[in-house]
């Protein structure tokens, strides 16, 4: 049982973590994206609507990769104030119920209709409202999908790390390494 | 009426059961306003007639698609990017070398210089994490040796590191803009005169108190032979490169060369640039700046995203109207009901985030406050100065976190406290300031072609 | 029959002259009108979803209604911008003898059935402004490298003009315009700008707007929610967007020769586009509308229709007009 909880969080940890730095790393590019648009602009007296609009897809995308990636490692501001002070296994018991009653209604809720919105967006093959804006924008509408699914397989992980705790046997697992 | 009080309440009450239980706030956030949206279809069953249902989740995840097509949000992760690459660059430790040579000399100069470069960084910066940080863990040491007082030390580091958070280019003034629906840039425009206000007012009382009681801070010997002429040199030296982002960034939104967005992209590059000047801009630099800032906007975003939907389903709920409704009853003349406002903003302030407060309850209050007529740029920025005060107030104050976390093992927590309330009343004086005189914020917007 | 309630969200603040005024309008005649038969609740701005998104929140039926602009789904359905506004098109009056009587709504209906919603024309608006710039414009050598923010169809033909087309979220329009981010915007009508202040930050203000001669808004109604009507309540709505239309027409002409006359007190120049340049943009407004009637077949179906009334009443409304 203990085995299967761990292996499930590493498991899930596996595809998380990798999609979160390969999308971290979409970072530098959105940088020279902007340098590009100011260079075509003021050397150049160009404006490109698809490049301005490929900033915020590139920014989408950063988003919803990190979110996940963000929880495994402990990023999400949380009100320390009592939490601090908190055993590891009451910790964990907040981690666990506040998975259960709070992130997994809130991913399944909105993962819902962002499918809903993906899907019709592709059923109608669905563009940018600006004529020369970027095509097919399902694309980043599945995106915000994936990433909130993502977000709902990194709360499982957590919350299975949490059940380890609970159980007594969070120690004997290697904890999470940066 | 007294239906809607109740459940606003219970929504406001399950929020906090959750914040304090310790759970990533973003999520906290998002799932009470699922499960209230989900109540909202179970309600009518017992007869109670409510707005919210579970269409109020299709709402939400259309307001989620909506932040994220937003194209004035963009800047945050730039703004990121460059903090956390400013970080590597070397350039707040020659900052600090440079400037405390050259102020020994006046009474508690090493503590000006402090403020100096707080200052410096916190326009070359938009998020404070860094900047606290750094100064504590450079000028805390600095401050030790030379003798000076361990309360005073701290208090100026933690007040320095913060000025970021209101000086710009500011992660909390874009999301302030993105919320009240002000343009970003004129936000920018309004808190450069408080921010540096703030700095001087730190550094007058620091002065002021180093000449009352130079025990605090004990006189440095300077060492004869010290050439003056080489330690304005590496002032300069030490100056040039944060000068020089500050003006590709602040400068260009200013003189209308470029907007919020492109500056960021701008100030990132630059700041990259100045990591390959020290060179410190390795495929490892890059990975970690890229990492640390693609999950700092990650929960800034999450944030976002929690708060639109719990604030979606708390207007469900008759949310607007019960607040709305309260401020306006307040038997209180417009200035007084500011006040409330302020008041409220500041004392929340003690147990939340900056991000909550501006999420939640400046988008309720502002628009009230503002329809009694007041300029709404300058009501963002007196919010504003207050939740710089967040920072800094125990027992939640992200400054004071970081300071214990970096500071030498022996400094205490009592002693932070001690140290930081005179700095949060100077704040406090501050913010009477830019009250009693609105054109400290609004004159450098009114100016800027 | 059962009374009907009506959650609506508007996507104009509800105090907005002409397209957010219309939309309170609306309730506030339906809401008396049906005795409380009608019941509509009518949201501002952002209330429940962002304007961009009433569409699908009212395709997908969770939301029962929005008032809108046919401008905002061009993504969705590049046709349906043909019934928003069309640089050069048909002024205010012609316009609607196309919707109503020369067979636009029923290709608008056509195009929204599929998608399970039901639009009811519920906005009519005379001439926008051509726009706001930092300096006059004689030539099209002006307009080469200029920076303007400019949406749709008509940003397109000034890309193929040499401007350089930016995009602005709404509230970033005027500060960059004042510091020379842009050196130009569309907008809206002299009434609107006027709220913007527009006055203060560019001198040059050109009439009239070519780039949309005429605007319609409209309702969408979930079609789940429509059938669920009786044909009373549906017969009441639509007169009411009609009565709607002709009351927002009129209800912006004082204060837009109000707000013309106040721009000159403020020194602006109220200039007009020279006619070789409204030709240059005419002639570039035909090849952006051959090319997307090339891309989309319902583009090419709704700009053959309008064309087809425009040229079979052009012996009348030529003469109609001199
Ligand atoms: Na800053
Ligand atoms: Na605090």
């Amino acid at each position: 049982m203990n085995d299967t909880l761990y292996g499930i969080a590493r498991t899930i940890d596996r595809i998380t973590v990798p999609v979160g730095r390969a999308t971290a790393l979409v970072l530098p590019i959105l940088m020279l994206v902007i340098i590009l648009n100011v260079v075509l602009r003021y050397g150049f007296g160009l404006g490109l609507v698809e490049l301005e609009e490929l900033q915020w897809h590139l920014n989408a995308l950063i988003v919803l990769g990190c979110m996940a990636f963000a929880y495994r490692d402990d990023v999400h501001v949380r009100v320390d104030l009592f939490h601090a002070k908190f055993s590891p296994l009451r910790k964990a018991v907040v981690e666990f119920f506040g998975g259960l009653v709070l992130l997994m209604p809130f991913v399944i809720g909105i993962g819902w209709f962002a499918w809903g919105t993906f899907t019709y967006s592709l059923s109608i093959g669905e563009g940018s409202p600006m004529p020369s804006g970027l095509p097919a924008r399902y694309v980043i509408k599945f995106c915000m999908f994936a990433g909130f699914a993502l977000l709902g397989l990194q709360g499982i992980a957590q919350m299975c790390r949490a059940l380890l705790t609970m159980r007594g046997a969070g120690s004997s697992y290697p904890p999470v390494s940066r | 009426m007294t239906q809607d009080v109740i459940f606003v309440a219970l929504m406001f009450a399950a929020f906090a059961a959750g914040l304090f239980a310790g759970f990533p706030v973003a999520f906290v956030l998002g799932g009470v306003g699922v499960l209230f949206a989900l109540l909202g279809d179970l309600l009518p069953m017992l007869g109670i007639k409510v707005l919210a249902g579970s269409n109020f989740i299709a709402f939400a995840s259309d307001r989620i698609f909506g932040t994220l097509s937003n194209y004035s949000l963009v800047p945050m992760a730039m703004f990121v990017f460059m903090g956390l690459m400013l970080e590597r660059s070397g350039v707040a430790d020659r900052l600090l070398v440079a400037m405390g040579r050259m102020m020994r000399r006046l009474p508690g100069g090493l503590g000006l210089a402090v403020v100096a470069i707080g200052l410096v960084l916190a326009a070359s910066t938009g998020i404070i994490g860094a900047s606290v940080v750094l100064l504590a863990t450079v000028a805390l040491p600095v401050l030790r040796r030379a003798n000076y007082s361990m309360p005073l030390g701290l208090g100026t580091v933690a007040a320095s590191g913060c000025l970021g958070i209101l000086v710009p280019p500011s992660i909390m003034l874009i999301v302030m803009g993105d919320q009240l629906r002000l343009s970003v840039g004129d936000l920018f425009m309004a808190a450069i005169l408080p921010g540096a206000l703030l700095a001087f007012l730190y550094a007058v009382y620091i002065v002021v108190l180093c000449a009352i009681r130079p025990e605090l801070a004990p006189p440095q010997k300077v060492d004869p032979d010290e050439d003056t002429a080489s330690a304005v040199l590496d002032l300069v030296r030490a100056l040039v490169p944060p000068v020089l982002l500050m003006t590709a960034v602040l400068g260009s939104i200013f003189l209308g060369i470029a907007s919020p967005t492109e500056a960021s992209g701008v100030g990132a590059l630059g700041a990259t640039l100045l990591a390959a000047a020290d060179r410190q801009l390795t495929w490892q630099t890059l990975k970690d700046v890229s990492y640390g800032t693609g999950k700092t906007t990650a929960f800034l975003f999450a944030l976002i995203f929690g708060a639109s939907c719990f604030s979606v389903v708390l207007r469900g709920y008759g949310g607007d109207e019960v607040i709305e409704g309260a401020i306006q009853g307040l038997p209180l003349p417009p200035q007084a009901v500011l006040g409330v406002v302020l008041l409220v903003v500041f004392l929340l302030g003690f147990v939340l985030d900056w991000m909550e407060i501006v999420l939640i309850i400046a988008p309720l209050t502002v628009p009230v406050v503002v329809s009694l007529g007041f300029d709404p740029l300058w009501v963002a920025v007196l919010i504003a100065i207050c939740l710089q005060t967040s920072f800094l107030t125990p027992p939640v104050g992200m400054a004071l976190f970081y300071v214990k976390s970096s500071a030498p093992p022996d400094v205490t927590t009592l002693q932070i406290y001690r140290g930081i309330v005179p700095f949060v009343l100077l704040q406090l004086l501050g913010l009477l300031l830019v009250w009693l005189i609105p054109d400290i914020a609004l004159k450098l917007p009114s100016l800027s072609y | 029959q059962d009374g009907v309630s009506l959650n609506v969200q508007s996507a104009w603040p509800l105090t907005l002259p002409a397209s957010g005024r219309d939309a309170q309008h609306f309730a506030d005649a339906i809401n008396e009108a049906s005795g409380g038969n009608v019941e509509v609740e009518l949201y501002g701005a952002g209330k429940l979803v962002p304007s961009l998104e009433i569409f699908d929140a009212v395709q997908r039926g969770t939301l029962d209604a929005g008032y809108t602009s046919p401008l905002y789904v061009a993504g969705k359905f590049p046709a349906v911008q043909l019934f928003g506004g069309v640089p050069f098109g048909p002024d205010a009056f012609e316009y609607l003898g196309w919707i109503y009587n020369g067979g636009g709504l029923d290709i608008w209906r056509e195009i929204y059935a599929e998608q399970g919603v039901v639009t009811v024309p519920c906005g009519l608006m005379d001439s926008e402004a051509g726009g706001w710039y930092k300096k006059p414009i004689e030539t099209a050598a002006d307009l080469e490298g200029m920076k303007l923010r400019f949406a749709g169809l008509a940003g397109e033909v000034m890309k193929k003009m040499g401007a350089s087309v930016v995009l602005l979220a709404g509230g970033d329009i005027y500060p960059n315009l004042e510091r020379g981010v842009i050196d130009g915007t569309e907008f809206s009508m002299p009434a609107i700008d006027a709220s913007v202040g527009f006055d203060d930050v560019a001198k040059n203000y050109y009439l009239p707007g070519w780039h949309q001669p005429a605007a319609i808004n409209e309702l969408i109604i979930n079609k789940a929610k429509w059938d669920s009507m009786s044909e009373a309540q549906r017969k009441l709505i639509e007169l009411t967007c009609r009565e709607t239309m002709l009351w927002g027409v009129t209800s912006t002409m004082t204060e837009n020769a109000e707000a013309v006359a106040a721009f000159k007190e403020n020194g602006v120049e109220i200039r007009e586009f020279s006619p070789e340049l409204l030709a240059a943009f005419k002639e570039k407004t035909d090849e952006v509308m051959q090319e997307q009637a090339a891309d989309d077949e319902n583009f090419k179906r709704v700009w053959d229709s309008l064309q087809a009334y425009r040229d079979q009443n052009a012996a009348w409304v030529e003469v109609r007009t001199d």
